[in-house]
């Protein structure tokens, strides 16, 4: 039942359309991490795969929800805007695609129509502080991402703060999710290659 | 959206015209028992210093100003410490501008509370006003008090702690006894004062977040403790200069307008978009003639917000319906369309933020009177909300109408998403005060204080 009304949330989200990254020719790439133990990264059930390296940042669970945090390279998408496609490719300097995904532990399907949040500060100085778009990529799926210019290497406080998903429940997720998730961690940040 | 007139709406909307004019004449009134108002204050007298913090002969002023001694309220000055618009300059459409900048101080009790501290807090207050002129030109003050206040005399407060109020926000709840607002066209005299009140090196600390600079001593040593300081500004050119002066030019690739009030390049306070100081008078109960106190801090997300064509901009904050040289020519209001928020969710798959605020209205005006100023104290580009209401359910009511829209139609549209300028914003610190009227603005409603 589980994964039928998340294909049901994934079919209305892909035909709403939100954000889509484009997805690079190499998808089948095995998807490279850099902390080896650091819990697996799926869609679905299966491995995420994308082009360029993919850079696991921090995973928590909080109520059957599966957050995790992950940087590849810089990456044009489109958003749609009052009717119209807007095309978003990354600007001058930006050296990274933060990438978050929510993923119900039990079935494995990702989690769409939250509001994904991402702060970053150095000494108690902001760096970064953006909402991720929501985002579908063939390889990736169901994500919330943005393109970002961040100094090669740094040390940040990173605050992760995911909404609870608005969206219509059939009643075994009724009081699931229904709160704000915050993830606090040190980030020790190099720009994905 | 049409509205069913009742007899009991008719009823209500009679009694909320009563009590507006009441709290008219109530803020009128001690003017009038004074043998004048705000204006009258700032025209006696004259002299506002040049220089920071160098006294001044002002309106009453009395030599014990420097001598210590024991000083009595300045003449003329508002009943209600939220009325600043009547000493505030007007644009060329009636529209108040707020000083240029503003000082917010979150303090913390340091002692128990005494008759003998509020007498200190209030002796310096006095002594500030009998320094600076009330107004943009000298000083602002208002001080407002927090649930953590009530808490320590013993008595139920008249405002909650503040709490989240959409589902994607975990904000900080600031929890503090009191908060302290200043404002002044002059940076450097708030400086000045912020130093005489609370100690440190105010200027040191400008654009530092937190307590930065704050070392103890001060006119409310022993009494009033700084936990946190926030600096704020508004007015034609300041989000430009915020930008020239920040590193990273806050991420933005092109020069924020050089005219433009606040960051997002919007004018805010349009004087028909907001609600009177009557309306958000405190009419009855022991603090009548008060008014409630939201703060919060608002991280914004200018890159990509100004990655949007003009045009994205306007329907976002406005609506989708409305046109740049449309909003180019409001001059004193930012009506909305007639077109519903729902009819607008469902037509455009997006809604603008003022739109969205236009569905809460009594007697065809907002509930909440914003005080919204900008900000770099993180280094990045902010706000700082300030929203005076006669209860806070009123600022609850508001707040929540900014992520109401939904559609169908428009499955786009989320609490966050496509909804206003709710993308290019986050929420981060949070808190409740109630607004004392001037006589009581010292340790509020604590029995034994000498209020004369």
């Amino acid at each position: 039942m589980h994964r039928r009304v998340a294909a049901l949330l994934g079919a209305a989200l892909l035909a709403i359309g939100s954000a889509a990254c484009g997805a690079s020719s190499d998808d089948d790439a095995p998807a490279a991490t850099t902390a080896a133990d650091h819990a697996a990264i799926g869609h679905g059930d299966g491995p995420m795969q994308m082009g360029g390296e993919m850079r696991p940042l921090a995973s928590t669970v909080q109520d059957g929800m599966r957050v995790e945090v992950v940087a590849m390279g810089p990456e044009p998408f489109t958003v749609e805007e009052g009717g119209r496609t807007i095309a978003h490719r990354p600007a001058p300097g930006d050296n990274a695609h933060l990438m978050v995904t929510l993923t119900d532990v039990e079935t494995g399907d990702r989690i769409p129509y939250s509001s994904v949040q991402i702060a970053l500060s150095q000494d108690g100085r902001r760096m970064l502080d953006t909402r991720l778009w929501p985002m579908l990529a063939q390889s990736v799926g169901m994500h919330y991402g943005e393109n970002v210019a961040l100094p090669p290497r740094a040390r940040f406080d990173a605050v992760v703060t995911v909404g609870a998903p608005e969206v219509a429940r059939h009643r075994e997720l009724a009081d699931r999710w229904t709160r704000p998730v915050k993830l606090s961690f040190p980030l020790d940040w190099t720009a994905p290659r | 959206m049409s509205r069913r007139v009742t007899r009991r709406g008719l009823f209500a909307a009679g009694g909320l015209a009563a009590v507006a004019a009441a709290a008219a004449a109530w803020l009128a009134r001690d003017a009038a028992e004074r043998g004048g108002g705000p204006s009258a204050a700032a025209g006696a007298g004259g002299g506002e210093p040049g220089r920071a913090g160098a006294p001044a002969a002002g309106p009453g002023r009395d030599p014990a100003a420097d001598a210590g001694r024991p000083l009595p309220p300045v003449r003329g000055l508002p009943a209600a410490q939220h009325a600043w618009d009547a000493a505030l300059r007007r644009d060329e459409h009636g529209n108040p501008l707020l000083p240029r900048h503003h000082r917010i101080l979150l303090l913390d009790l340091a002692r128990a509370p005494d008759p003998d501290g509020a007498t200190q807090v209030e002796q310096a207050l006095r002594r500030l006003e009998h320094r600076h002129r009330h107004g943009p030109d000298g000083l602002l003050t208002l001080l407002a008090w927090g649930p953590a206040w009530f808490r320590a005399i013993g008595r139920r407060s008249p405002v909650p702690v503040a709490a989240p109020l959409d589902a994607d926000e975990l904000p900080e709840i600031d929890d503090v006894a009191c908060c302290l607002l200043l404002a002044a066209d002059d940076e450097r005299r708030l400086d000045a004062i912020e130093r005489e009140l609370v100690g440190g090196d105010a200027a040191a600390a400008r654009g530092a977040a937190g307590g930065a600079g704050a070392a103890g001593g001060g006119a409310f040593a022993g009494v009033l403790r700084l936990r946190e300081r926030r600096s704020g500004f508004a007015g034609a050119g300041l989000p430009a200069r915020a930008q020239r002066a920040a590193p990273d030019r806050l991420g933005l690739r092109r020069p924020i307008a050089a005219d433009a009030p606040l960051f997002m390049g919007f004018r805010s306070g349009l004087r028909r978009n907001q609600a009177t100081e009557a309306d958000v008078t405190i009419a009855d109960g022991p603090l009548a003639g008060g008014t409630t106190l939201h703060l919060s801090a608002i991280a914004l997300e200018l890159r990509s917000w100004y990655e949007l064509p003009e045009r994205d901009r306007v329907a976002r904050m406005h609506a989708p319906q409305r046109t740049p040289a449309q909003v180019a020519r409001f001059a004193d209001d930012a009506p909305p369309p007639r077109e519903s928020v729902a009819a607008t969710a469902a037509r455009h798959g997006r809604v603008g933020h003022v739109q969205a605020l236009a569905t809460v209205r009594r007697d065809g005006r907002p509930l909440i009177l914003r005080r919204d100023v900008n900000t770099v104290d993180d280094g990045g580009p902010g706000v700082h909300f300030v929203a005076l209401q006669r209860s806070i359910d009123d600022f609850v009511a508001t707040r929540r109408a900014m992520t109401a829209a939904r559609s169908r139609a428009a499955p786009q549209l989320t609490g966050q998403l496509n909804n206003g300028i709710n993308e290019w914003m986050r929420v981060t610190r949070r808190a409740n005060f109630v607004v004392p009227p001037r006589r009581l603005r010292a340790f509020p409603l604590l029995e034994g204080v000498d209020r004369g």
